[in-house]
């Protein structure tokens, strides 16, 4: 056989693989060609263009009231799609008041710290992992779609309270950081521009703290989210890059290939997903090359 | 433990299969071209077998990700299936992307590629390898991205 000839057939042989290729994956891009759920999702799409990115409410965190020694806490956010969620649920006023001294005497270690405000707060809030829960399955999603979504749930609750600088007793509020200027009320600024300072040790509140009075940074969002997650069952992590000086919280999928990621000790890997502001979701670029999990 | 163990010997015989077919078909192919190969035609060789080693690396991760997510569930034919079928699609990848080369470098330069690759060009030799490869770290993460959607998502956990 001459070389022409070879080419012909392999030249051949090639469209008849890519053919091949194209058959094998039409099944999977079916949908994208036509289907009737997504012509469903852009009316849906069309009709959400009225509704708006609400700012928060500054009466929000006001939202408690005291019974019975019991204290109600509503949380009510927008998701991903624009759609309003809310859960209210009742914990022991008592125990919460006992959450700041969980801080106290722990170490400067910082996954240490992140381990034991973890442990402690876990049973204070499980009437609120439970609230999560029924609004999850209240919202009934596709098999299919039902854990991601889950996630993306949880995660745009945490978005929507506005980011709030806490720090130690080495930095005082008011301040200029590098990522702009934060007042020293301590108090939740729809702006984002809230401030605490002196919060003992690594300015991290816990997370039933957070909970509570819904003030937080980057660290005490993605030790929160990763407490909720967790409990429901998520494989997700608390991850750290010492270079950004940030946390996030990372998630491990075994069907995603995302590009801002980290691993924890074992090399297994979590993409990161940025907390400390709304519409952040998993899969968008974060900052840094040395993320490790801390907590997972 | 386990788990890694097996999927590390599924990832091995896979992996060696995968080059070894490749590297025999395309040995074959460009024997066809000049025999004894010359230079030039061995610097498409040694580009190709790394074009197809820098896909095999993405593929390699999606496969195990997929093997320890059905092990863990205890479905053990879509775990092999799944590993056979990304180790495939890829190698047909590779194979194909091998060809396009031919018709990316053919849109690069005026002469007939075959007859100067016979004659030992190097020079469009170096350029072919050199697209080859770059093509394919570009290409490899954004098809596995593509291939890990068939992957399907855990069942919720409550």
């Amino acid at each position: 056989m001459n070389s022409k000839k070879y080419f012909n057939i392999g030249n051949l042989v090639f469209w008849i693989l890519l053919l091949f290729l194209f058959l094998v994956f039409i099944p999977f891009f079916g949908d994208f060609f036509f289907n009737e759920k997504l012509v469903k999702e852009w009316e849906k799409e069309l009709k959400t263009e009225d509704k708006q990115d609400e700012e928060w409410d500054d009466t929000e965190n006001e939202d408690t009231s005291t019974v019975n020694g019991k204290i109600n806490i509503v949380w009510k956010w927008q998701d991903y799609d624009l759609e309003w969620h809310q859960i209210s649920f009742a914990v022991d006023s008592v125990q919460l008041n006992q959450v700041p001294g969980f801080r106290e005497d722990q170490g400067s270690i910082l996954n240490v710290l992140y381990g034991k405000l973890h442990d402690n707060s876990l049973p204070i809030m499980d009437p609120m992992i439970e609230a999560f829960k029924a609004e999850i399955k209240k919202q009934n999603y596709p098999k299919q779609e039902a854990y991601m979504k889950s996630m993306e749930l949880v995660a745009s609750a945490v978005q929507f309270i506005p980011y709030t600088l806490v720090l130690d007793d080495q930095e005082e509020c008011p301040c200029e950081m590098p990522f702009g200027s934060f007042s020293a009320d301590c108090k939740v600024q729809s702006d984002g521009r809230g401030c605490c300072s002196g919060i003992m040790p690594l300015g991290v509140y816990a997370p039933a703290e957070f909970m509570y009075h819904k003030k937080g940074d980057c660290d005490t969002r993605s030790l929160f989210a990763y407490t909720i997650l967790n409990e429901l069952g998520f494989d997700v992590a608390v991850m750290v890059s010492q270079e950004e000086g940030h946390s996030v919280l990372g998630v491990h999928l075994k069907n995603r290939n995302c590009p801002s990621y980290g691993r924890d000790a074992s090399g297994k890997k979590y993409f990161l997903w940025e907390l400390t502001a709304r519409g952040f979701q998993l899969g968008y670029d974060v900052k840094g090359n040395d993320w490790e999990s801390y907590l997972n | 433990m386990s788990t890694s163990v097996i999927n590390l010997v599924i990832i091995v015989l896979l992996g060696i299969a995968y080059m070894f077919t490749y590297s025999l078909v395309i040995s074959k192919f460009l024997n066809k071209i000049s025999s004894p190969k010359n230079t030039a035609i061995l610097m498409i060789y040694f580009s190709a077998l790394l074009s197809a080693g820098v896909n095999l690396y993405h593929i390699s991760e999606i496969s195990t990700n997929a093997f320890t997510f059905f092990f863990d569930k205890q479905d053990f034919a879509n775990a092999i299936l799944y590993s056979i079928g990304f180790f495939i699609g890829m190698w047909l990848f590779s194979f194909s992307f091998f060809w396009i080369s031919f018709f990316l470098v053919g849109m690069f330069t005026s002469q007939v590629e075959k007859h100067e690759l016979s004659r030992n060009n190097r020079e469009i030799a170096g350029l072919h390898g050199v697209i080859l490869i770059t093509l394919s770290f570009v290409i490899a993460p954004v098809l596995i991205s593509i291939a890990a959607q068939f992957i399907p998502y855990p069942e919720l956990p409550f």
